[in-house]
């Protein structure tokens, strides 16, 4: 979290209102079409484990993308909303993702 | 990436310290190399997206072509970014994991990211997952 919180804000005739912003920065994957693991709409991966082992370790588990880097390349995202008296918001996000 | 595998972590809570100390869940983030951990640093596992990503950033790979850089100096600069040969181990940090006792299976359900705004990054052939999201709600 880069920032967040509130303000007031006031338009041109002087009227003010309370604007909350945030902002955030993303850091992410883009697969590769080619991959040789494909993943189209959700994909699902599965192990079978008993009920009182999985109750125990369940809080621990993490799940990782393993593959490597298909081009030497960092794409950038950034996007943003400008607060209105009508959408009084602030918005802020940026990324960068590999692929 | 070509994602080559997805994986099941349970991490072993290496004996760095007394054996009393509760376990706590690793972080992919907090600091920097993969596997095991020093005396007295948290157990971290996997890669730091933020790292590796920082690092390529910093050799250039997200700059674009200049205006003032023709193609082929544009092609030999990417070409020399240096990328990491060795497959990398990304620790994914939403909570997608479910357990169904009726069936005794532990299931990971990995879902693009659709909120991601849709500009190049979002191609019909790419699938987007948030590694590591910096998240600030609305207040």
């Amino acid at each position: 979290m880069r920032k967040s919180g509130s303000y007031i804000g006031t338009n041109a005739f002087g009227a003010g209102k309370v604007i909350n912003y945030s902002s955030r920065d993303d850091y992410g994957v883009r697969l590769a079409p080619d991959s040789p693991i494909k993943i189209v709409g959700t994909g699902n991966f599965t192990f079978s484990l008993d009920p009182t082992e999985a109750r125990a370790l369940k809080p621990f588990l993490r799940v990782a993308l393993v593959g490597t880097l298909a081009e030497p390349r960092v794409r950038s995202s950034h996007s943003a909303h400008a607060p209105t008296f009508s959408e009084p918001y602030e918005t802020d996000r940026s990324g960068l993702y590999i692929t | 990436m070509q994602l080559v595998g997805v994986l099941f972590i349970f991490p072993i809570v290496l004996a760095s310290g007394p054996q009393s100390q509760p376990a706590t869940p690793p972080t992919a983030k907090k600091t920097a190399g993969r596997g095991g951990a020093g005396a007295g640093q948290p157990l971290q596992i996997g890669d730091d997206i933020v790292q590796v990503i920082n690092k390529l950033v910093k050799a250039g790979a997200a700059t674009e072509k200049g205006e003032f850089e023709t193609t082929a100096e544009y092609e030999a600069r990417r070409r020399a970014v240096p990328v990491p040969k060795a497959p990398l181990v990304l620790i994914m940090e939403d909570n997608i994991i479910t357990y169904d006792a009726d069936t005794a299976e532990m299931t990971a359900r990995l879902v693009p990211d659709q909120s991601i705004p849709p500009t190049h990054l979002r191609e019909p052939s790419h699938c987007l997952f948030g590694v590591s999201c910096e998240r600030a709600d609305r207040t």
